[in-house]
């Protein structure tokens, strides 16, 4: 199956190293920049992170470091006004709640700007106003949880943290 | 710009691209070109004719996010 994804990658890659990819079998549909750096890719695999393996291999080999999967799950109580159609008064006293049942997924993000998973916001919309939720896919939310373990990854270099903090996943 | 060679879904974006006030620019060889916009950034799509239709998709978000920064064409 194809996959298409986007990856965040520390810097933008040159000509030369985009030609290597390609020699590699790895060709980028398409490369944005200079901030953020972004390789769109589109993979052939048997699942997502077989996908993404192969791309962070190929890319990283080139000394390139990949800090994300981009991925529109980070959102702010204007977004989720926008994507559920709602004003944004009522989709703040839904987040506060003022509004609705309670129980609104808290905010990833603290401080002046709070900033909300998609995948969180979407499945409690569905639950309590069905008519009104935009459909996540189980892709956006595998995407989702790739970024965060991209990122995890890039903050501990030593595969031996890595693997320690891996256990998590499963426990 | 010219869009000779291009499958028709890229030249469709590139055009909705420069009505945006983003600027479009061919190169030769492996990359068909970037589109540009005002505030820096830059998306490169490569003349890869196995993926047109995500090709055009890439673009089209880069419209998205930027068509405040266009300049009036």
């Amino acid at each position: 199956m194809m996959y298409e994804f986007t990856l965040v990658l520390d810097r933008e890659p040159t000509g030369a190293e985009l030609e290597a990819l390609a020699a590699a079998g790895l060709d980028p549909v398409g490369a944005e920049g200079p901030r953020p750096a972004l390789a769109h890719l589109a993979i052939d695999a048997d699942s997502l992170p077989a996908a993404i393996i192969t791309a962070v291999r190929e890319i990283e080999w080139l000394g390139i470091a990949i800090t994300g999967v981009a991925s529109a799950d980070l959102v702010s109580l204007k977004d989720i006004a926008a994507r559920t159609r709602r004003s944004y008064e009522s989709v703040r006293k839904l987040a506060v709640g003022q509004r609705g049942p309670g129980g609104f997924p808290a905010p990833l993000s603290t401080g002046q700007w709070a900033l909300y998973s998609w995948a969180e916001v979407s499945a409690w919309l569905a639950r309590h106003y069905p008519a009104t939720a935009a459909a996540v896919t189980s892709y956006d939310r595998e995407i989702a949880a790739a970024d965060h373990l991209i990122r995890a990854r890039h903050i501990l270099p030593a595969p031996a943290d890595r693997a320690d903090l891996a256990q998590l996943l499963t426990a | 710009m010219a869009g000779h060679g291009l499958h028709k879904e890229i030249r469709k974006a590139i055009a909705e691209a420069e009505q945006a006030g983003l600027r479009a620019v061919t190169f030769t060889g492996h990359t068909w070109g970037q589109v540009e916009c005002p505030c820096g950034q830059h998306i490169k799509i490569y003349s890869t004719g196995r993926n047109p239709e995500f090709g055009a998709k890439l673009i089209y978000g880069f419209i998205r996010r930027h068509r405040e920064h266009g300049s009036t064409p």
